[in-house]
């Protein structure tokens, strides 16, 4: 019994940071809200309340989590097995991108179309992170650099497409820069009342393969303690770079199926700049440091930050709170999970050092 | 009497470091301190020192009572330590440590000359010959002690206590060592001398108190003890006499041919070093550190590919090829750094014993972990070794040195594989753990398997190994049958000498 406890506290105990670096940010929130002349109690219950407790609030949450959980188990994936992908940004874009000119090229019953969308895209994703891994191998770059120079690319590649290639001529607004409606081949809504569609379902079943993956294979094995020690992988014969490109790989093609079943559920086309404004990319890496690369904790943390997004356009609406909140609130999520890198990293540093003492 | 510590209680969570713990010194006396690792030694010294604080009990330091809120009251009270692990500016000189805090300035400026002339003189009327203006990175190890040595001299401490000292010296450097004790002594200073070396203790002591989980056992005279008696007080029991079986070595398992290797600087780290290993024997390589043995050991395991020469394990040549590939072919392989190369402190206990296992058979299935037999495996090791945790699902970070170096040295020497390359096995082990490993080594030798052992503890060397090389230099100059040399003459071959000094 005794043991069961402490075995379940144990379990609970990543999860101790991520309140507190939630706790933390709603805070600094207030205070913002303070100083900014709002009521910060009201507000921050207002933005919760928003984000999460009503059907019609919790749907929308989980409508923009959808994407950020595919950014949120990328990022986790590459930067647990200690390789610092920036680039589920430009991964996303191009899976977004590659779904809209591919669906309506298919002829072929709806759910044909929707597999082979999401097979095209997430090959496209993970071509798109094995050439910056290969980049970054070949000339000795760092990959954060090279990801985030990526995601330009990807940004700007798939605006020129769009304008000059597959601009919709159908468009209502002649100034609308986005590709054809697709019409067959869509994921449909879970519930017809709300925005959720199956592409939280994907990402689900994507949680649940990732945390696999990570935790039962020997793959998985292998990626783990190269994110840990790498020095020690190699001791033991892991082979780095064969592990690296697998790990980019698959990162890539969790990447790029959040995109496209952004396009397949919510906008049915590509739109410029869909996933760049929203940053769901942002939220997503900002998911996998609070959670400290734990899949699960991916999960919740993912869905959390899309909910005070939604609570954030909540409160602008209904308190004329600017919606910018929640970038703040995020924004301080984000410090303190750095913070924690950081922590880890001097802790490591220091026992190396107490090792010697 | 100078020192009485009495009834020190010092706890840490719920576990008992000090359990009544009680100590005197008399002046001009070397008290040594003796126990297994965890005895509690270096926490009462701790407690002396400064830098912890006890729970209960009583400091009476020349007739005052004290009690050190930090190593400053102790420095203050003419209380010195040298630390097992160096406090020095490495970039700066001799003299610029010793005088550190408390510099003779003129005007307001460091007096270069005054001070040099200081650190002359102390280091003379205590015969710690050092060169005031050497660079400490710079200065060997046995000299770097020396200016700590003279640190405390500096701060004009009448009792200094020494952590660990002879840890990290070669044997001359020891000699020194004790010399030096002893000239101490004789002026006048009181020395608590902290160690689990019991020839040293044997060589310097005036009295000895044994220390046994968080006790004090029994508090000798020199003169009325030996090695047998104190061994059986610090361990509870008596060590068991390991001697090697007479053994017919059988094929050959390692064959490393003209193995040479430079350095970016240009010089050559390895240069030419052939050496074999048989089924069924012990091969030692006994060296200073940074004499290439790292180097040898790299290029063997595969962790370094870029070198000349043939190296082939268990018939298979694998000159040149990767750790995967010399894995496969039969060798396992204790780390010398057990936190940067034979663990991730982060990872689980059955992840760290899983490392090079992960794709075999025994513990996975089409890629799919076998999550089962790994725990077993991992809970068979752990109850072999006596390791102390709770369960196999525990971090690494959470256990002491001791206990992690077990985790590593289990998993590479129950691996089945005829080929062990054995770095340093026994670091910040204790005796009894010591001892089981010894056992274990030799146990594989005498079911055929083979190994090579490189370590800087000599004792180790000479008593498990059928034969001995001895690298200096990047090269492996001599070699010996067991029994055929001793410690003093490996010393002296350590370092460069020749065989018929």
């Amino acid at each position: 019994m005794n043991d069961k406890i402490k075995k379940l506290t144990a379990s609970l105990k990543p999860l101790l940071y991520p309140l507190i670096a939630i706790v933390v940010g709603l805070f600094a929130g207030g205070i913002i809200m303070a100083i900014t002349g709002h009521d910060p109690i009201k507000g921050i219950f207002g933005l919760v309340k928003g984000g999460f407790f009503s059907p019609y609030s919790l749907a929308s949450t989980l409508t923009r989590g959808t994407p950020v959980i595919f950014a949120a188990l990328s990022a986790a994936l590459a930067w647990g097995s200690g390789y610092s992908s920036m680039g589920a940004q430009g991964q996303m874009i191009i899976g977004a991108i590659t779904a809209a000119i591919v669906a309506p090229l298919i002829n072929a019953p709806g759910w044909v179309v929707v597999i082979v969308t999401l097979l095209a895209a997430m090959a496209a994703g993970a071509l798109y992170s094995l050439m910056s891994a290969w980049v970054s191998a070949r000339f000795d770059a760092y990959l954060l650099v090279i990801t985030l120079m990526f995601n330009y690319v990807a940004d700007y590649f798939a605006s020129y497409l769009t304008n000059y290639v597959f601009l919709d001529p159908n468009a209502l607004d002649k100034l609308a820069i986005q590709t054809q409606k697709i019409e067959n081949g869509i994921l449909p809504r879970i519930l017809s009342r709300y925005t959720t569609h199956y592409g939280f379902i994907i990402a689900l079943v994507c949680v649940a393969l990732v945390y696999f993956i990570v935790n039962k294979t020997s793959f998985g094995y292998k990626t783990r303690m190269t994110g840990l020690n790498a020095s020690f992988a190699q001791y033991g014969g892991i082979k780095a770079k064969r592990t690296m490109y697998l790990v980019l790989l698959l990162s890539g093609a969790i990447a790029g199926l959040g995109g496209a079943c952004e396009v397949l559920g919510t906008k049915f086309r590509y739109v410029d700049k869909m996933i760049t404004s929203p940053g769901y990319s942002w939220s997503g890496i900002t998911a996998s440091l609070m959670s400290g690369y734990n899949i699960l904790g991916c999960l919740f943390s993912a869905i959390f930050l899309a909910g005070i997004t939604v609570g954030g356009s909540v409160v602008e609406l209904s308190m004329n709170i600017p919606s910018e909140i929640t970038a703040i609130i995020q924004g301080v999520i984000t410090m303190l999970a750095t913070a924690r890198f950081v922590i880890n990293w001097k802790k490591k540093q220091n026992g190396k050092a107490g090792e010697q003492a | 009497m100078i020192l009485q510590m009495k009834d020190i209680v010092k706890t840490y969570g719920n576990v008992v470091a000090n359990d009544h713990v009680s100590i005197d010194l008399n002046e001009g006396e070397i008290l040594a301190i003796v126990g297994e690792n965890g005895a509690g030694k270096s926490t009462i010294m701790k407690i002396l020192y400064g830098l912890e604080k006890a729970d209960s009990g009583e400091i009476t330091v020349w007739g005052e009572k004290v009690n050190f809120r930090s190593p400053i009251d102790a420095m203050k009270h003419h209380i010195g330590m040298v630390q097992q692990h160096f406090m020095l500016f490495g970039s700066m000189t001799v003299t610029e440590n010793i005088v550190y805090n408390n510099e003779i300035a003129k005007n307001g400026f460091f007096d270069r000359k005054a001070n040099r002339e200081k650190v002359r003189q102390l280091s003379e009327k205590y015969g710690l010959m050092v060169d005031p203006d050497a660079i400490i990175d710079d200065c060997p190890v046995g000299t770097q002690q020396r200016v700590e040595i003279l640190k405390t001299l500096y701060q004009d401490a009448s009792l200094i206590i020494f952590d660990e000292p002879s840890a990290v010296l070669t044997p001359n450097e020891v000699d020194d060592l004790l010399r030096t004790l002893r000239e101490l002594a004789k002026a006048g200073k009181s020395i608590i001398l902290i160690t689990h070396k019991l020839n040293e203790v044997m060589a310097v002591a005036d009295r000895i108190t044994v220390m046994r989980a968080g006790k004090v056992i029994k508090t000798l005279n020199r003169a009325d003890t030996n090695t047998d008696e104190l061994s059986y007080l610090m361990i509870g029991r008596h060590t068991a006499d390991l001697q090697l079986r007479p053994h017919n070595p059988g094929e050959t398992l390692l064959q490393v041919k003209d193995l040479t290797m430079g350095s970016a600087a240009g010089k050559k780290v390895l240069n030419g070093v052939n050496l074999e290993v048989r089924a069924g024997e012990i091969v030692g390589i006994a060296g200073v550190s940074g004499n290439g043995q790292t180097e040898l050991v790299r290029c063997i395991t595969g962790l370094e590919r870029e070198y000349e020469g043939s190296v082939t394990v268990c018939g298979h040549d694998v000159s040149n090829k990767g750790v995967d590939t010399i894995r496969q072919a039969g060798l396992s392989h204790i780390p010398e750094d057990r936190y940067v190369w034979g663990s991730a402190r982060e990872a689980s206990l059955s992840d760290n014993f899983l490392m090079g296992e992960e794709n075999s058979e025994k513990y996975s299935r089409h890629g799919v972990l076998k999550s089962k037999q790994i725990i077993e495996h991992a809970d068979k090791l752990i109850a072999e070794y006596s390791v102390k945790v709770d369960n196999s699902r525990q971090k690494m970070k959470e256990l002491s040195g001791g206990n992690a170096q077990k985790i590593i040295t289990a998993r590479e020497i129950e691996r089945e594989v005829p080929l062990t390359i054995a770095c340093e096995p026994t670091r910040g082990i204790d005796i009894g753990a010591m001892e089981f490993v010894h056992e274990r080594l030799v146990n594989k030798r005498d079911h055929n398997g083979g190994i090579l052992l490189v370590s800087s503890e000599l004792s180790e060397i000479l008593k498990l190994s059928d034969r001995i090389y001895v690298m200096y230099n990047g090269q492996l100059n001599h070699e010996f049958k067991h029994g055929e040399v001793d410690e003093r003459k490996l010393g002296k071959l350590m370092l460069g000498g020749k065989a018929d000094e």
